[in-house]
This record gives structure tokens, sequence and C-alpha cells, in this order.
């Protein structure tokens, strides 16, 4: 009787439950099985030299259908499978900043996760982000500082805006350093901006007051006129570990001079210019004793510093500071002395007997970390000691059921971060 | 509750002969588009046959066969536009109905020996009914069309597709369909708390006639402003303050005080306001 007349409302709600059930748990099953379990396989040496070692890439599958990922010890972890709160994180993969705000909370709120952005010691963190107020009528930015220190013992923070002394109209801003010494915060900036049509950097060192909120000091690394030059142009780069939130005292510059040459494809075509690089130059600068200091580079090693294309790697720990470029199938680490700011150690690693091509990169506590970039389904990985040139640990991330011949997907790295 | 499921049963057969052609026309458009796509699409194949081309030149030049060829048509989407036109239009005249029919319906309705407010749900629940069974419906005529689709094209022309890559190649399919089962709740509690809002306006109306609009209106504005409110405050006074699964949260609630205030609104107003 009551199915009779309610057969409507219960054979459509049967419908919707039963369909809806059914489509929500394949649908996980579906994500569940779309992106293969990856681990890493040991081939040698000490595999506690990867503890806390995340390794960051892409998954491509050739369905067209793609995630980031991290592998580490204790497996892979895919975006795509992560839970909806989980996907609300800010940084996938995480990184030092992102990590600090679990701990600092509401310090954390509203800030950038740039890791240059921050400083921190055992009573203090410090903030500082370039942050945009305005734009001015010819569409460039203005640029302050946003300033934000917390006293960890306290538990009280500091919070003021300054603007940025002697910078007039600039496209762009960027944090590359934040250094907390007792009272004062040492900010060292990036700015972009046209000098003569000329597009330069320029690389300020700002002295900040935390008492007296303002900017008390500041300092050009390198003279911008220097760059304007149309003969010849200049570029500045901060080799040091930027997804660090320390850096050190001494921070690693390269700075590459080149000039601009005519090449007149045909007849026909006009003539188009093409830029040759002709010095290539590395700095220490101490951000305590604020010296800037060349780096003595032997001449068979400054040929193939200036003749590699590939991005070189900088690292400064202790007392050396690090280099490294590929020369055929090497990687070669050269280590400078911070008291004589010469080579004093040379190490290579042979790519080709370690069975990897293409590679990407990290130094970390005096060790390289290297993974294939070669995007096939799997990637060789190993990790050197830079003092003594050993190779401590070999391995391999693949597929862990290895039986299971997948190669429908292609895997890419490109970072290696120490969590 | 009794009464709340007589009066759902009763307000879902009223609108049973609408719905049941809705039902009938999805399923007919989709299966026409699917025999006419896929015929056109073979008959392509066979002209190129005709002229000696290879399987591969085939493949290349008339391209291969997927469900998408279908979903991407007005064939398939039609009929998804119409239902979904057709529900909202009903949003309003779920209503509208007993006070305009032959004699004024709504009259032995609010007589009726129960709490008022189950008329005002068991509206709500038919909507919502009604929305959830088209779109499990849809679900089964997709995995039914597709296997239609095999019958209809070779499987050399053939790109197979699983249920989960056709709502993925098809964006509006990702709203109605999210894989995530915290999505889904979002999507469609969105949607069943706009309806509460609309059904509170329609009731401002039906208490107040002219002035009436203006107060649903007003009501409508004021809960889509209490509803953002923690966007508005994020990008406007407190600049980035929340994190994203506090936004989240904050949303979750100001959701459920914009459903509790219309329900309370709405309950309001049919016991103390509402003109036959």
């Amino acid at each position: 009787m009551v199915i009779k007349r309610f057969w409507k409302l219960i054979a459509l709600s049967i419908i919707i439950v039963a369909v809806l059930v059914t489509y929500f748990i394949h649908s996980a099953l579906v994500v569940a099985s779309q992106f293969p379990d990856l681990e890493i396989k040991t081939i040698s040496g000490d595999e506690t030299t990867l503890n806390d070692v995340a390794i960051n890439g892409d998954y491509y599958h050739e369905d067209n259908y793609s995630s980031s990922l991290i592998v580490s010890l204790d497996g892979s972890t895919y975006y795509e499978e992560l839970s909806y709160f989980e996907k609300l994180e800010p940084q996938f993969p995480p990184n030092e900043a992102t990590k600090i705000k679990d701990k600092y909370r509401n310090f954390m709120r509203g800030k950038m996760y740039n890791p240059s952005s921050f400083f921190e010691n055992d009573n203090y963190l410090a903030y500082v982000g370039a942050e945009i107020s305005d734009w001015s009528k010819n569409h460039l930015p203005k640029y302050y500082l946003e300033v934000d220190v917390l006293n960890k013992e306290t538990n009280t923070s500091h919070s003021f805006q300054t603007n940025l002394p002697g910078v007039k109209e600039i496209q762009h801003a960027d944090i590359l350093e934040v250094h907390m010494d007792q009272e004062d915060l040492k900010v060292i900036v990036n700015l972009n901006y046209y000098l003569n049509d000329q597009y330069v950097d320029e690389i300020k060192v700002y002295t900040l007051s935390i008492s007296a909120e303002g900017v008390v000091g500041d300092q050009t690394l390198f003279d911008p006129q220097e760059q304007s030059n149309k003969d010849k142009w200049s570029h500045l780069m901060f080799l040091n570990d930027h997804s660090e939130l320390d850096s050190g005292n001494n921070l690693l510059l390269q700075k590459d001079i080149g000039h601009y040459v005519e090449v007149s494809q045909n007849a026909i075509a006009s003539e188009e210019l093409d830029s040759e690089l002709l010095e290539r130059e590395f700095y220490i600068y101490n951000i305590k004793s604020n010296q800037l200091q060349e780096l003595q580079i032997p001449q068979e090693q400054y040929e193939k510093l200036l003749s590699n294309e590939f991005h070189l790697n900088g690292f400064v720990k202790d007392n050396h500071a690090y280099i490294t470029y590929l020369n055929e199938e090497n990687l070669v680490v050269l280590s400078f002395s911070l008291e004589d700011f010469k080579v004093d150690s040379k190490q290579t690693f042979n790519l080709t007997d370690l069975g990897m091509e293409g590679t990407n990169i990290s130094l970390m506590e005096n060790k390289i970390y290297a993974v294939e970039n070669g995007m096939g389904n799997s990637a060789k990985i190993f990790v050197g000691d830079v003092t003594t040139g050993e190779i401590l640990y070999k391995g391999e991330i693949v597929h862990e059921q290895e039986n299971d011949d997948r190669d429908d997907f292609t895997l890419n790295f490109y970072t290696i971060t120490k969590n | 509750m009794k009464n709340f499921w007589k009066l759902t049963n009763f307000e879902l057969n009223r609108f049973s002969k609408i719905y049941f052609i809705l039902i009938g026309l999805t399923l007919a458009m989709q299966t026409i588009g699917i025999v006419l796509l896929s015929s056109s699409y073979m008959s392509d194949v066979e002209e190129q046959l005709a002229l000696g081309s290879t399987l591969e030149w085939i493949k290349i030049s008339v391209g291969t066969f997927s469900f998408s060829s279908v979903t991407s048509s007005y064939w398939f989407g039609g009929p998804i536009v119409i239902s979904i036109v057709s529900l909202l239009i009903y949003v309003f005249f779920i209503w509208y109905r007993d006070w305009f029919g032959k004699n004024t319906f709504i009259y032995r309705l609010l007589m009726l020996p129960t709490a008022r407010i189950n008329v005002f749900f068991a509206k709500a629940t038919t909507i919502f009914l009604m929305v959830f069974g088209l779109i499990s419906l849809q679900l089964v005529f997709i995995l039914m069309e597709n296997e239609l689709l095999k019958l209809m094209v070779s499987e050399t022309f053939r790109e197979d597709q699983s249920l989960n890559q056709i709502i993925f190649s098809f964006d509006y399919m990702g709203v109605l369909y999210p894989t995530s089962i915290i999505q889904f709740f979002i999507n469609y509690g969105i949607g069943f708390m706009a309806v509460f809002v609309v059904f509170t306006g329609v009731l401002f109306e039906r208490c107040f006639r002219l002035k009436g609009i203006l107060f649903g209106i007003l009501f409508a504005g004021v809960a889509l402003f209490v509803f953002i409110s923690p966007v508005l405050l994020q990008v406007t006074i407190l600049e980035e303050f929340f994190y994203p699964n506090e936004i989240f949260i904050l949303m979750v609630i100001t959701g459920l005080m914009v459903t509790t205030g219309s329900i309370w609104m709405s309950h309001y107003l049919l016991n103390k306001k509402i003109r036959v």
C-alpha cells in the first residue's frame, strides 16, 4: 500500500543513493589507481644520507593527466591524491616558509611563502616582504617593505612598513635575503628597472632599524650604470639556495658580462642582435662585514665556467664556497676557501659511470644530491661528498611493483630539498 | 514527519509528468546525437575507405571518434541545459502554481493539520530530489550511451573513454560531478542554499506583493553579502589574514546562517504574513 502510493519517491531515492554512492566509490578507486607507487631503490651506499630528503617533480601520463609529486624514502606523494583540505595548503611541495606556518600560525598570517623573505634564529623570526601599495600613472608598481619581527620568547611581534629610499621608477622588486643582526635587519633586494633604455638589475643592501622602524642605511653592490652601457650588458645572480630560510653570513654572487653582436642571417633579413658572454665573475658578499670579495678562478676552470650554458649551482658552508658545473660527462665541484678566496679542492663525479644523463642537483650540508631529469619512467639518484669526492649513495626511483611493466608515464624531477 | 513525506510525495507527483518528459528528452536527444554523429563519422570513414585511403591516413585526416565528440555537441549538452532551465523555472513555479491554479490550492495546503513549514520543506526536498535524480540518471545514461557508441563505431576508429575520462574532459561536467565528495557537497550545498533563499524571496512577494519583490531582492542581497563576507573581509580590510581552511570553515558557518535565516524567515512569513 505504502509502496504503491510512494513508489516514485522511493524509486527516485533509491536511484539517487545507489548511483551517487557507486560513482564516488568508483571515482576514488580510479584516482587511487591513476598514480603508481614509487620508491627509492638503493643500488649501493648508505641510505641514511637520504633521510628527510624530498625529491620533487611531475608525473605525466600519456592519457593527458598529470600531477606534481614528492618522492622520499617513505614512498611517493601525489598532489592529485591529497584530500580536499590538504589541497588548500598554500604550496606543494611545501617549502621552508610553509613549514614555519604550522609553528607560528598567527605570525605567518597574510605573509608570502617566499623562504628568502624570512630569517630565523633562536630568539627571533623575521619577515620582510616587498609589497605593492599602488600603481603609478605609467603603470609602474610602487613598492614598500612590510617588516614583521617575532620575539619567540615573549611571543610578541613588531611590525612596520617602510619605503624603499633611493628608488624611483622600478619594474620589479624581489627580496633575495633577510638577515638579522642584533637590533638591525639587513635586507638584500633585487630591483629591476630601465636605465638609459637598458633593463638593469640593481642589488641593494638595506639596513633596517627595528626600533626606529625605518631604513638607516642603503648600499648598492654593483654600479647599475655599468649595466646600462649599450655595448656591454651585465647580469647579476645569487647562487645561494633560495629555498633555505637563512643562507648564512656569506652570499655567493655571479656576475655575467657580455655584449651584443650583430648577426646577419641572410641578405634579405634585417640584422639581428645576438648576445655573447665575455666574462663571468663570482663574488662573496659578507653580510656582517659588508665586504665584497671576488673569487679567484684558475684559467683552466674559468674557460669551463664561461662555456657552461647550464645553470651553475653554488653553495656556501662553513668556511667554503662551492660552485658546480658540467664538463662533458663530469660533474665538477670547485671548492673555494673563504680565507684566501682561492680554489682549494676540486672534485669530479663521472655521470656516465653513474649511469646518468641530464641531472638536476642540489648542494646541502657538504653533500651534492643529483637526480636524473631524463623524462623516463625511472630516475637515478646519487649523493656525493663535496669535500672528498666520495660517492655516498647510489639509487633509483622506480615503480614499486617491479613485475608491473608500466611505460605509459614519464617522470620529471627538478628539485631536491631537505625537510 | 509522516505529513512531510506525504507532502513531498504529493509535490513530486505533481511535477512527475514534466519530469519524466525531461528524462525521456535527455535520453532521446543524446541517443539520437550518438546515432547521428557516429553514423556521419562512419560514412566519412567509409568514403575515405572507398577512395582507397589507409586506416592510418583516415585516423589522421578524419580523426578518431570518442565520447568527447558527443559531449561537446548540442545533442548532448542541449537536454542538460533544458533540464537545468526547467528546474530553475520550477523553483518559482512550485509556489506560484498553488496561487494561480483553477482554485487557490494554497488555501488547502495552509489549512492542513500540520506545521506550515512542512509545505516549505516538502517543496525544497522535491527540488533537491529532482536535481539529484537527473544527475544520477545522466550518469547511467552516459554509461548506456558509451556502450551504444561502441556498437556504432568500429574499434579501429574509436578511442574508448572511461566514465571519469568523459567527465574530466568536459568542464561543466566537472561542476556537476566533482570527484571529491567534499567538493560535491560544496557545489550542491551552495545550490540548495540558493533555493532556500529564492523560496524566501517568493514568500516575501506572496506576503507583500509588489513591495514584497523589493523585500525579496533585499533579502537575497543580504544573504549573498553574509555568505561571502569572509571573502570580502579577506580581500579588503584583513588583507589575506585567514588561511584557506579557515575561510572554508567561516563560509560553512555563514552558509548555515543564511540557510537557517531563510528557513526561519519563511517560517515566520508562512505563519504570520501569508496572503491567499
